[in-house]
């Protein structure tokens, strides 16, 4: 975590390393407003992760389904 | 052995011996260009050192060794080996020096293994390497995310599952270790990567379960995944958020916000505190700005879904076949596509007695009496629903659920799940009790008070000398 | 002071039934909207003749448009009634829309008209276009030659001076209001705007009607003249269709305080007057169940409005909402043992026959005589975009009653209770159950259907068992959650540049430390 991100705030007040959750609703609103000046690619982070897998979902039916639908006894 | 790296050698070695590890791991990080630089000779420097005793030097020669791997080509056994050992003999009272490290060689590992489709000779060392480092069972580290990605990649969940299923009370970040041990924190620029694999952890942990079926902690996972304050989007989240809504389908039949309203009678629970952080999305702005948007197709399945026809469906599906294809979701869709004919059968043994399988297979569109007749013996079979067949007249008899609750099993069932709510209770009660002590917490509801009443009483509660 | 979104005068005078219904305001309405009713069994004559003013024309106009074999003469009592008043410009379009109607009836148009029939649409509500207008007598000449009476000829003459009397009235009317704003006399200044507003609403100019009746606020000096201000923008409003608005000035007239305290026979009618306006109200916001209970307190004996609701109408909207929304003991107290409901029910023997017939269960018959009411309901302008909603009410609660007294049900019969098959009535059956309306199950081989007890002992559990659950989850997540925070565990947006560390050329997702030294050697 950048700890030099928002040297202005206090700290928290419950935890007692970095800003905490108090903090975060006022930054929150404070983002949500720039939102709508920056370009939409800088506030798309985690675009590189790992999400290369096959599909594990596709096991059962789908195609068993329409196949057996004509042929009843399986 | 060049000299530098014989100072190398020699700097392990007398500051492992005389205890200065605190030192060591200071020192060590500025000669990780010196290692990677001479990735030659690196096996040399290994065998002057011992891992049970010099357990940071070995760390760093790892940690070089993977860094230069594209370059140096090493043998996958030999890494695979050196890893494995390291973990099963390293000192861990050493190691929690350099957690940081540590943290990075388990990427770059991990990373190396997947690379090289040897993920599956991974899972046990990693394993290994979470049992080592975490401070107990239920916290959660940043390589929590390599074991499951190993898992996901070699399809092999024996191992993993009784990760996934430890409920997390605390979380290990790098920003946090290396903060503590003063390891040139001005690096650690990419400020997301706790974040990352916080978020990688639960999205690649609801891919899991949702692969052994156990929906309900999969939509869980998913739900942690796409409720992390956010602000910005994080495409670990946007995929998260595909699979979550898919998953409630599958689950509950729609999107609901219902789990997010029940929070507010958790909240009876909690001290005022508590109550903040219980109200989760902040991000929801994340989700309507950014992801809906990149989500569309999602979105339409879930409001076809809502219309409770199998047929549109289907169609919806095919026509989406390519974008739920790349995004590797097509099983998925699948599934939902028979959850749909499955709650749509459920239905009827909510309104019929007895029912012909024709009129059952026209009443949820499934092409014919046989169809029909194979999706209610699966259900019986999965006790989803309880009813019997008669071949003679084509007739299904549904039948009530059998469950009367006055066994003994349910009885303990009851009482199990009684138990398990305490121990919550007292959990949340530990940590009000915690808030309610901390000295900053007791300054700031004493201090605010002050500022109320200082014209009034200043004697009384002013603590301020200056008064 | 209440600000229409609308151009004044003009406007008003287009399509008053379109003011503040937008086309597309849901389905069920479009739905009815383009319903065409063939046989009413009504009386224009008696029907209109139960309302005056503006209701009177919205009604008519109404008839005209979706039944198509009384429009002609609908159009004619309206022409004839607005001549009467002063609002030239419907004058104008119900001529219009009476030659158009004519002109596609008549298959081979008269010479003359073939030529000057086109007047373009929009150029009517235009005063400028007064004189496209004054060419249409040749074509209503020309209907005189088909055998109709000149009376209906449209009156050039007539258009001219009642616009310039119209126009020195509402002058009059104006400087009498300037004098007495500068003799600041309190009374006149409110009866002055009284006027004024009374004038434009003969004008059709609904919207400086409703700011005249609205401004007469400032100048009242008792709480009887509150209510009548109240009373009149109630009235502007309803024909603007503002339901909002009818219910807040209602709330307002109610807690005025000489209202809540004055004397009942004196409060009777301004009480069922707001009885009426808040029951319409309900009725068109679909509150079906609060529009019943208010018609249900009207008082037959003061209940006399023409120029906003008829006693009819009471007796039907009020009766119809009630059949949709009460439970039986309901309608026996409220509406069938209710003396002086029953006054208003005398007026629509047909629907009374409905309601004790639904109340003795006989439902098949109960079932037949709404179908036939139905035409007559469609062309009521109030009821009609609701009347498809309310009867399938009132045939769920009819099946809901049917089958509660009974264990088991033959489906067979309970069809022909209901003029209806055993296929579609499985269907409806169904729905109701999957909607928990009908605690039963059907036994689809036999045709039977079944009362299913619940057994509140298992589904006790049940709901404790799910209870508990969702409680371990939502606590689950919690605890999480305050890890989270404590380890500052969020998503940062990250607008600087900063990303270049990743030695991608190293591995895909590299930790940041030896990486960063590793790009400076």
């Amino acid at each position: 975590m950048d700890l030099n991100m928002k040297p202005s705030l206090a700290a928290d007040e419950m935890f007692s390393e970095g800003p905490g959750y108090m903090e975060m609703d006022e930054s929150g609103g404070a983002t949500g407003m720039m939102m709508d000046h920056l370009p939409t690619n800088d506030k798309h982070v985690h675009a590189d992760f790992y999400n290369n897998f096959d599909d594990l979902f596709d096991e059962d039916n789908w195609a068993k389904v329409t196949q057996t639908a004509d042929n009843p006894k399986q | 052995m060049g000299s530098a790296l014989e100072n190398f050698v020699n700097q392990v070695r007398t500051m492992s011996a005389s205890g200065s590890f605190r030192e060591l791991a200071d020192d060590l990080p500025e000669s990780v260009s010196l290692l990677a630089r001479n990735w030659s000779i690196l096996d040399n420097v290994l065998e002057t050192l011992d891992v049970q005793q010099h357990t940071l030097g070995v760390l760093y020669v790892l940690l070089a060794k993977l860094h230069s791997a594209a370059t140096a080509n090493p043998e996958p056994v030999q890494i695979i080996q050196l890893m494995r050992d390291f973990v099963q003999r390293n000192n861990v009272e050493q190691l929690r020096f350099a957690i940081c490290a540590f943290y990075e060689t388990c990427h770059l590992f991990t990373d190396y293994l997947v690379q090289k489709n040897l993920s599956i000779l991974g899972i046990k060392i990693m394993a290994r390497a979470v049992d080592q480092i975490r401070q107990m069972d239920t916290q959660l580290t940043p390589i929590h995310a390599d074991l499951c990605l190993l898992s996901l990649k070699a399809k092999n969940f024996n191992l993993v599952l009784a990760y996934l299923d430890t409920d997390i009370t605390d979380i290990s970040t790098a920003a946090a270790e290396c903060k503590t041990q003063q390891q040139q924190q001005s690096q650690h620029t990419d400020a997301n990567n706790d974040a990352k694999y916080f978020l990688l952890f639960y999205y690649y942990g609801g891919m899991i379960y949702t692969a052994v079926k156990n929906y309900d902690r999969a939509l869980y996972f998913f739900e942690v995944c796409i409720t992390t304050p956010a602000m910005a989007m994080s495409h670990i989240m946007l995929e998260a958020y595909k699979k979550f809504l898919m998953v409630s389908l599958i689950v509950e039949g729609n999107v609901s916000g219902s789990e997010r309203v029940s929070f507010v009678q958790t909240n009876l629970y909690l001290s005022c505190l508590y109550l903040q952080i219980a109200f989760i999305p902040k991000n929801t702005q994340v989700i309507g700005r950014f992801m809906k948007p990149m989500a569309s197709h999602y979105h339409d399945l879930v409001s076809v879904y809502a219309n409770s026809s199998s047929e549109e469906l289907r169609i919806l599906i095919l026509k989406y076949s390519e974008a739920f294809t790349r995004d590797s979701n097509m099983g998925l869709a699948k599934q939902v596509a028979t959850s749909l004919y499955k709650r749509n059968i459920k239905r009827l043994t909510k309104t019929f007695l007895t029912l012909s399988l024709s009129d059952v297979a026209s009443r949820v569109q499934l092409s014919g009496a046989a169809e029909a007749e194979r999706y209610i013996l699966n259900m019986i079979k999965s006790g989803e629903i309880y009813a019997s067949i008669n071949q003679k007249d084509g007739m299904v008899l549904f039948k009530d659920d059998p469950e009367k609750y006055n066994s003994p099993d349910m009885f303990l069932n009851v009482q199990t799940n009684i138990t398990q709510v305490l121990d919550l209770v007292k959990q949340i009660n530990k940590m009000e009790e915690e808030i309610i002590l901390n000295p900053m917490y007791v300054k700031k509801a004493l201090g605010s008070q002050d500022d109320d009443l200082t014209s009034q009483h200043p004697k009384t509660y002013s603590g301020d000398p200056t008064d | 002071m209440p600000v229409l979104p609308m151009p004044p005068l003009m406007q008003n005078a287009i399509e008053p039934m379109q003011v503040d219904a937008p086309p597309n305001e849901d389905n069920e309405n479009n739905e009815e909207q383009q319903i065409v009713v063939e046989n009413p069994s009504i009386d224009l004559e008696v029907y209109a003749n139960q309302y005056n003013g503006i209701v009177r024309l919205h009604r008519l106009m109404y008839v005209a448009d979706v039944c198509p074999s009384l429009a002609v003469e609908a159009l004619k009592m309206a022409i004839t009634y607005v001549q009467t008043t002063y609002n030239v410009n419907l004058y104008q379009l119900l001529h219009k829309r009476l030659s158009d109607l004519n002109a596609s009836n008549a298959p081979v148009p008269p010479a003359p008209a073939a030529d000057l029939a086109p007047v373009p649409a929009a150029a009517l509500p235009d005063i400028a276009a007064v004189p496209a207008a004054i060419a249409l007598p040749p074509l209503a000449q020309g209907q005189a030659a088909a055998g109709e009476k000149d009376s209906f000829a449209y009156d050039a003459v007539w258009v001219d001076t009642k616009m310039k009397k119209a126009a020195l009235k509402l002058e009059k009317l104006d400087s009498d209001l300037k004098n007495y704003k500068s003799n600041s006399i309190k009374e006149s200044i409110r009866r002055g705007h009284d006027d004024l507003a009374d004038h434009y609403l003969s004008c059709g100019d609904l919207t400086n009607a409703l700011k005249c009746y609205s401004r007469a606020r400032d100048y009242c000096t008792s709480g009887k003249h509150v209510v009548n201000m109240c009373l009149n923008v109630i009235k502007v409003s309803i024909y603007l269709q503002n339901w909002v608005h009818v219910m807040s000035y209602i709330s307002k007239a109610e807690s005025t305080p000489d209202f809540a305290e004055g004397s009942k026979e004196a409060n009777a009618q301004v009480h069922t007057r707001l009885e009426c306006a808040a029951g319409l109200a309900e009725l068109q916001q679909k509150k079906y169940k609060v529009a019943a209970k208010h018609f249900l307190n009207a008082n037959f004996d003061h209940c006399e409005f023409p120029e906003m609701i008829s006693t009819n109408n009471v007796a039907v909207y009020g009766g119809l909402c009630a059949l949709a929304t009460f439970d039986r003991p309901e309608l026996k107290r409220l509406v069938i043992a209710s003396t002086s409901f029953k006054l208003f029910l005398e007026l629509e023997p047909q629907l009374r026959d409905i309601i004790f017939k639904f109340y003795e269960s006989k439902y098949a018959s109960c079932l037949t005589l709404l179908d036939e009411i139905r035409d007559n309901l469609l062309v009521d302008m109030y009821i009609a975009p609701h009347v498809s909603t309310l009867y399938t009410k009132i045939r769920n609660r009819a099946l809901i009653q049917y089958f509660s007294p009974y264990m088991s049900a033959e489906m067979h019969k309970m069809a022909m209770a209901f003029n209806s098959s055993v296929g579609d009535l499985e269907n409806e059956v169904m729905q109701l159950i999957l909607d928990g309306q009908i605690q039963a199950r059907i036994d689809s081989h036999n045709k039977i259907l079944y009362a299913k007890e619940a057994d509140q002992r298992n589904s006790t559990f049940e709901r404790a068992l799910v209870l508990g659950k969702k409680y371990q989850r939502h606590t689950r997540m919690l605890i999480l959650r305050a890890a989270m925070l404590k380890s500052h565990i969020h998503v940062k947006s990250v607008t600087r540049e900063g990303g270049s560390n990743h030695g991608a050329e190293l591995c895909v997702s590299a930790g940041s430390t030896t990486t960063a030294q590793l790009a400076r050697m």
